[in-house]
């Protein structure tokens, strides 16, 4: 009976907050059309981007200055000339529709058009091919390739040649030590694409690793948030008791998909219990920054002793680790799954299914858990990685147009066109805010609008300012706090209401469940590139496959020891050492630069 | 089928016809299934599907997993470059194999053991991808419409096929006809081919699906060339692209909220896929059916 | 003397060397020309375009050690022998059953609707086959438990997946699922070249239906069925990787890797060119001594022999 009063004051504070926190922009000027990118200069905006530390317990950082107050470099030509480049993106994607009005906007705009080729079999093979005979088309966005394009010498340094162009140099001027880095050389191949941050908006969303938990579970114990693995384990044996089905059908307190493609959920979880962040196989010591498999270290026998507890008890189905993706899916949209250890992006599909249902109280939150003692560390705050990005090839037809390229992409009102469309069409301002309609909103999760109609597949390949625009804008529209409360349904402004930070405010999204911890300049391990082929790289393979194939043994074992030391003695044959020392040294490598400052 | 008019049939026989259509049925059904639940999933609401229990029927239908593969405008050039590769291979495989085969089915032929051998390894044996790609880069076939079908002229597998049925028809046709006078080649086409054609017809199917299907040389010899990308290729790209996982992009955590109508998984859209890119040959296929289940009635060739 | 026999014999075949001839020079080119890479099983080969071919690491037999050397190399030997001759018996026992039933029907209209169906899951990938596969044996909401369940011939669900005692056989008939039709039009083509007039001198004497089979349609059929079986036997070795990829999990590991599974993830995907050579040589040589093997048996047994 309380509720509806304490959800409309939690509403008041939580809009109160964002609010403020967002009035430091340009409240009233409406900085130009987009739509038209040859218009020269924009009128100068006040650059002003307020501190959001209270709010999120990040510093807003670095400098956002993005150059819309300047005039347009005098060596822009008026009327470029029509070139095209071929471009191999080593990930899944797709290109822009032939006629996307975007993409034909900023072709006019730069005279670039951009053919691409989106990786769509086996990376290997592909890349084989074209590093043997060095056919190699303009650009490459090499991701996973990076480190074999790198080393096969298939990109030119650019390191002298981006110097004459302002708008590059002042995007990445701050992070040329780790552009540096990145390259097995002194050199710089690969142009950043993301995470150049031009202050940090709110967390509005987190996906990463952690323990999800349904909302139903914490609420029926009393909105508590646990802190260990073993205050989660006997919050979900009691809801499991209290609730053993769901609908009718089997709960299914805790799942572990064990498939190779989300090897994380079976594999991940002992490096966060002990306090690590995600560095994906390894665990990082913080001070000494020396890097250790964990698979074989008592914390993680701990943590699968646990789960063979939970095993005994019940509380994990021994079909869970012979389920492939699509059934594991399916479970977890049923509503059934009480919790899993995984990374959201990964099952966010099935919790789609349960929003469209309505069925919020099923949907997760995430948990920071660790072990007694340890403080939790899943979730990072945005920062620039260094060698995330495309390079230029030694085939490229011109590369000092390329560079042009990139350099006029990196305009203010270009990157408004290609992060939020066409003013009107695509969002609508309203007194300097930039806004959607829930239809703009449905057609910007609509694959197909994207193609068809917006930017995002030539975006997600170029240099980008990431933050704020300098009107004050999220660049990402859905940060806009005005939309993070639209986008809040009304069972989780309540459910948030229950929970407050430490500052004394209420949650507001999902995001609040974990803190963010500021990474080191190493990170992230699962981010490296090791080369096909390598004594690390076939470790790290046998490693994955060694824990797939023992570890639900060890979980479903009448006699968990005994099975633990079969586990050890298959892992002991690889040759873990050499994986260890390899990620240890590129730590190192990337942290060089770093204390060199 | 076989002269059954001519039997007075026995109870057992009865049975057996009957017992043998149940069995039927049933097969049809198990081996329906599949496609039938592929078509299912391809017809409904890919958010819908995600929760799994489709079996018959659609929960909700929907006719969005096919818009986007069709909203695809390269879609049409791409059906056009696979049609015309698989005529072609099927048309130069099936013969050269039959000329082949041919050959090596005459057993006088001096070279016949040695030519057979020579073929047969070749199945059992890859040079591997690199030095295939440099043997096609040197023949200029790299972005080049011909790597579909110059590589599979004919093909080992299909000469032996071909060869063994041709070893199963009477030697005197062949031997006749060469008293006559007429020489090989005219043996081949005037007598052997017509009498093949329910093995030629066979492989033909083969060729001509394994063609059809065949979207790896696309992706290594010819990925870069728009013009010639195949069906299937087009249907890999599709794919490929929705297995993007969207939260890279901020833009798609509002789909959480909002509940977006056009939701597509990959699942979905390899299910409409299966079937726009099997249909074709499913319509095609009746019309050659005849060719191999009718059988050839030798003792008219013979007369 | 015996040179003016070949000379003769040439002059009097010419014919036949002309037309063979060019299938010769293009086999070569296509097929042979490019074994040059078979070297690579004995580099520690790099795709580059910087180092040649000539200038790559030289490390002898260092890959068939990797190979061979395995812990896990005989189980994975054992697997794939398993696998293969499972898939060997049932596609040949499935597809000529299937066959001769499909070839006693006497409505050619039904007939030909049972084969066309038949085929359809040919054309299915094997993605969506083995996730059809695996929701069937599920114990969620699995078929074939619930019907195992119903006629009561099991007590409590059974793990299908979960149980490597079912594993081979499971991609075994998977198999079957898919290909059983497509493998049968064969043999139904080769029945077509069977002279239809032993039919009828069979029903002049008499013969019921299964002796017919018996007596006329299998031995007709039969030099198909050898050679077919002698190609197949070759292939022993290629259980694929994608079926037995697809249907592995934890508990059922140590009997599904095969020999493929083992080469991309031992040499680490499939960018090391080296191993994959070296493993594609190991499976030629294993292929050729079957083939040649079998190859024998059947000209010891009097049957059609492939060479």
């Amino acid at each position: 009976m309380k509720r509806p009063f304490f959800t409309l004051i939690t509403a008041m504070l939580v809009l109160a907050t964002l609010l403020a926190a967002c009035s430091g922009g340009s409240g009233d000027s409406n900085t130009g059309s987009p739509s038209t990118p040859d218009a020269g200069g924009a009128t100068p905006a006040p650059i002003e981007i307020p501190d959001y530390s209270e709010q999120t317990g990040i510093s807003g950082g670095e400098a956002v200055d993005t150059g819309t107050g300047q005039d347009r470099p005098d060596y822009w030509p008026e009327n470029p000339e029509p070139i095209t480049f071929t471009m191999f993106v080593a990930g899944r994607g797709q290109a822009p529709a032939r006629n996307n009005p975007v993409v034909a906007m900023v072709e006019e705009f730069t005279g670039v058009s951009i053919e691409f080729e989106y990786l769509v079999g086996d990376l290997d093979q592909r890349m084989g091919t074209m590093i043997a005979s060095g056919d190699y088309p303009d650009l490459i966005n090499p991701i996973n390739g990076r480190s074999t394009f790198m080393a096969e010498g298939a990109f030119v340094p650019i390191q002298n040649q981006m110097q004459n162009y302002d708008n590059l140099k002042r995007h990445y001027e701050p992070y040329y030590e780790k552009m540096f880095a990145a390259s097995p050389d002194d050199n710089i191949y690969l142009l950043d694409n993301w995470d150049r941050m031009y202050g940090l908006p709110i967390e509005t969303f987190y996906n990463g690793p952690a323990f999800w938990v349904q909302k139903a579970v914490l609420a029926d114990a009393g909105y508590i948030m646990p802190k260990t693995l073993d205050e989660f384990f006997d919050m979900l044996e009691a809801y499991f008791i209290k609730y053993p089905t769901i609908d009718g059908n089997p709960t299914l307190p805790f799942e572990i998909i064990s498939t190779v493609n989300q090897r994380w959920c079976l594999l991940n979880a002992p490096q966060h219990l002990i306090g690590g962040p995600n560095d994906g196989d390894v665990f990082v010591n913080q001070d000494t920054l020396v890097a250790e498999v964990y698979h074989d270290k008592p914390y993680a026998k701990a943590y699968y002793a646990k789960l063979n507890e939970a095993f005994k008890k019940g509380l994990i189905s021994p079909e869970t680790f012979t389920r492939n993706f699509d059934q594991y899916l399916s479970v977890i949209s049923s509503g059934r799954v009480l919790a899993m250890f995984d990374q959201q992006w990964s099952f966010e599909n099935a919790e789609s299914v349960l929003q469209n249902d309505d069925k919020w109280e099923r949907t997760y939150v995430p948990l920071g858990l660790t072990f007694e003692g340890y403080e939790p560390w899943y979730a990072e705050t945005k920062g620039f990685k260094g060698g995330n990005g495309f390079g230029i090839t030694v085939k490229c037809k011109d590369v000092d147009r390329a560079l042009l390229y990139a350099d006029m992409l990196l305009d203010e009102e270009i990157q408004k066109l290609m992060a939020w469309g066409i003013e009107d069409k695509d969002y609508y301002m309203d007194n300097g805010r930039a806004r959607r309609t829930p239809e703009q909103k449905a057609n910007a999760d609509d694959p197909q609008h994207m193609v068809d109609f917006r930017g995002k597949w030539l975006y997600d390949n170029f240099p980008k300012i990431q933050g704020y625009f300098s009107d004050g804008n999220c660049v990402s529209l859905s940060d806009q706090p005005e939309e993070i409360l639209e986008n809040t349904s009304p069972f989780d402004k309540e459910f948030y209401g229950n929970y407050t930070k430490e500052n004394g405010q209420p949650f507001a999204t999902a995001a609040d469940f974990l803190i963010a911890k500021s990474p080191l300049a190493y990170f992230p391990v699962w981010n490296y590139a090791f080369r096909s082929g390598t004594d690390a790289r076939i470790a790290l393979e046998e490693l994955w496959q060694c824990g797939l194939n023992y570890l639900p043994r060890c979980i479903a074992a009448v006699d968990f020891d005994a099975e633990w030391d079969t586990y050890q003695a298959e892992l002991s044959r690889i040759n873990l050492k050499a994986f260890e020392d390899d990620v240890t040294e590129k730590i190192a490598a990337r942290m060089a630069t770093e204390f060199a400052e | 089928m076989m002269n059954n008019k001519l039997v007075k049939r026995s109870f057992g026989s009865w049975l057996f016809d009957i017992g043998n259509i149940l069995f039927m049925v049933l097969i049809m059904f198990i081996m329906l299934y599949p496609f039938w639940n592929t078509m299912v999933v391809s017809f409904n609401d890919a958010r819908d599907s995600i929760r799994g229990g489709l079996y018959f029927w659609p929960r909700i239908i929907t006719i969005n997993n096919y818009a986007i593969i069709f909203n695809n405008e390269t879609l049409f050039t791409a059906f056009g470059v696979s049609v015309a590769r698989t005529v072609l291979t099927t048309i130069f495989n099936v013969l050269f194999s039959a000329m082949f085969a041919y050959v090596l089915s005459r057993k006088e032929f001096m070279f016949n053991k040695f030519l057979t051998v020579y073929m047969v390894l070749t199945m059992y044996i890859s040079a591997g991808l690199i030095p295939q790609y440099f043997l096609y880069k040197d023949l200029k076939l790299i972005n080049n419409f011909w790597v579909y079908v110059l590589p599979s002229l004919y093909g080992a597998f299909n000469v032996i096929v071909i060869r063994t049925y041709m070893n199963t028809l009477p030697d005197s046709l062949a031997e006749s006809a060469k008293i006559d006078g007429a020489n090989e080649m005219t043996i081949f086409f005037r007598i052997l081919l017509p009498l093949c054609t329910p093995v030629l017809a066979t492989v033909a199917l083969w060729v001509a699906v394994g063609s059809w299907n065949s979207w790896f040389d696309t992706f290594i010899f010819a990925p870069a060339r728009q013009n010639l990308s195949t069906l299937q290729y087009e249907m890999m790209k599709i794919l490929s692209s929705s297995m993007v996982q969207g939260s890279t992009q901020p833009d798609y955590l509002s789909m959480q909220q909002q509940g977006s109508s056009n939701m597509v998984t990959p699942n979905s859209l390899r299910a409409a896929m299966t079937v726009v890119t099997a249909m074709p040959i499913l319509i095609v296929y009746p019309f050659m059916q005849k060719y191999f289940v009718q059988g050839l009635h030798i003792g008219s060739v013979k007369g | 003397m015996k040179k003016h026999g070949l000379l003769y014999k040439i002059g009097k075949q010419k014919e036949l060397i002309f037309i063979a001839l060019p299938f010769f020079v293009y086999t070569f080119i296509f097929s042979y020309y490019p074994l040059w890479g078979w070297l690579m099983a004995f580099q520690n080969y790099r795709s580059s375009s910087i180092i040649k071919f000539w200038e790559q690491e030289w490390v002898g037999l260092q890959q068939f050690k990797t190979l061979f050397g395995g812990a896990e190399f005989p189980r994975v030997i054992r697997n794939t022998l398993g696998m293969g001759v499972i898939n060997l018996v049932l596609h040949f026992v499935s597809a000529i059953l299937f066959a001769l039933l499909l070839n006693e029907l006497f409505t050619r209209r039904f007939k030909r609707v049972v084969q066309t169906i038949s085929y359809l899951p040919h054309f299915l990938s094997m993605i969506i086959v083995v996730s059809l596969a695996q929701n069937m044996l599920s114990m969620e909401d699995g078929v074939i438990n619930q019907a195992l369940l119903a006629l009561g011939l099991v007590q409590e669900k059974v793990h299908f997946m979960g149980n490597p005692n079912y594993f081979w056989w499971i991609i075994g008939f998977t198999n079957v699922w898919k290909e059983m039709g497509w493998n049968t039009i064969i043999y139904l083509a080769s029945i077509t070249s069977i002279d239809p007039t032993l039919y009828e001198a069979a029903d002049i004497d008499g013969a019921n239906r299964l002796q017919k089979n018996m007596y006329i349609t299998l031995p007709g059929i039969k030099s198909t069925i050898v050679i077919l079986l002698i190609l197949n036997v070759g292939w022993v070795l290629n259980v694929g990787f994608e079926m037995p990829y697809l249907f592995r999990n934890g508990f059922v590991a140590d009997v599904a890797n095969t020999i493929d599974i083992y080469v991309v993830e031992k040499g680490m995907s499939r960018l090391n060119f080296s191993l994959a050579t070296a493993a594609g040589m190991f499976k030629t040589v294993v292929s050729i001594v079957l083939i040649g093997f079998c190859n024998w048996i059947a000209g010891r047994m009097g049957e059609e022999k492939l060479i």
